[in-house]
């Protein structure tokens, strides 16, 4: 599991030691992955919260568009989880 | 001519002396820092690590940025009105700053998400000295990726970062206390 931020390093550096995350946190600073995935807000500033699964062999296979982070955002893991328990017990090619 | 009047001791113990002075620093009190940190659980900074620049108004109105505390050791800490550890924490710093503000020690307190009214008047009740900067759209707290409160962090005299503390600290034990009169003891250095 991979996180990408548009936050610096010092504040990603912060924000996984204080929620003691145990998976890594990319800053892309210049939105390069950001733009690269389609998830750059219309204000052009700020990205938006999305999830995207991709199998072993690098495939896009799902994703989740959420909205802006501190946007009302309803959001249930279980369909994420869910997806990831079918790629996992498919066997790999 | 006694033992105490051997010119060649006294050049002897002056070389010692000198050479003592050269083996104690810089790498010593480097050293002497990361033990610190160590037995402080602070998370050390890269060498070459900045702190995000911020410019904020305290509470008493006044402009209050990092750049002009250059030259000071800073300890920034995030806080909110309704955090109990921050309030506990808050007369420690205070007391440290009493201390150590006149030796180059800057505190300095960040109201994460706080109001202006909230602010002064929680530090007028706890007569809290040291200046606090308001930052109600928690645009500073965004900028340091501040999550939870009490999160400080300790700037070096020469604007490096050299530690993060996520939680209540001890700062006005004697660990902290020997940390920060370490840092006070680096030499300036240009940006």
């Amino acid at each position: 599991m991979l996180a990408i931020s548009s936050d610096s390093t010092f504040a990603l550096k912060t924000y996984a030691d204080s929620l003691k995350l145990p998976f890594p946190l990319l800053s892309d600073r210049t939105l390069t992955a950001i733009r690269a995935y389609g998830v750059l807000a219309p204000d052009k500033v700020r990205p938006l919260r999305a999830f995207f699964l991709v199998d072993q062999q690098g495939i896009l296979r799902k994703q989740w568009l959420l909205g802006l982070a501190g946007d009302d955002i309803v959001f249930s893991s279980e369909p994420i989880l869910k997806a990831i328990e079918e790629l996992t017990s498919r066997p790999s090619k | 001519m006694t033992r105490r009047d051997v010119p060649g001791r006294a050049w002897l113990r002056r070389g010692l002396l000198v050479l003592g002075t050269v083996l104690a620093t810089p790498e010593t009190g480097q050293a002497d820092v990361a033990d610190r940190l160590k037995a402080l659980d602070l998370a050390a900074y890269p060498r070459e690590e900045r702190p995000p620049e911020f410019s904020g108004r305290t509470v008493d109105g006044q402009r209050l940025s990092l750049e002009r505390l250059h030259g000071r050791v800073v300890l920034l800490t995030f806080w909110t009105t309704w955090c109990v550890p921050c309030r506990d924490e808050m007369a420690v710093l205070d007391r440290l700053h009493r201390d150590l503000g006149p030796k180059g020690l800057a505190v300095v307190g960040v109201g994460a998400g706080e109001q202006p009214a909230a602010v002064s008047t929680y530090a007028a009740a706890l007569g809290v000295s040291y200046p606090l900067i308001v930052d109600p759209r928690g645009e500073i707290q965004a900028a340091y990726g501040v999550v939870g409160v009490p999160t400080s962090f300790l700037i070096g005299r020469d604007g490096r970062a050299v530690a993060r503390a996520v939680g209540p600290r001890d700062w006005d034990g004697a660990q902290s206390r020997a940390l920060i009169r370490a840092l006070l003891a680096e030499p300036i250095r240009s940006r």
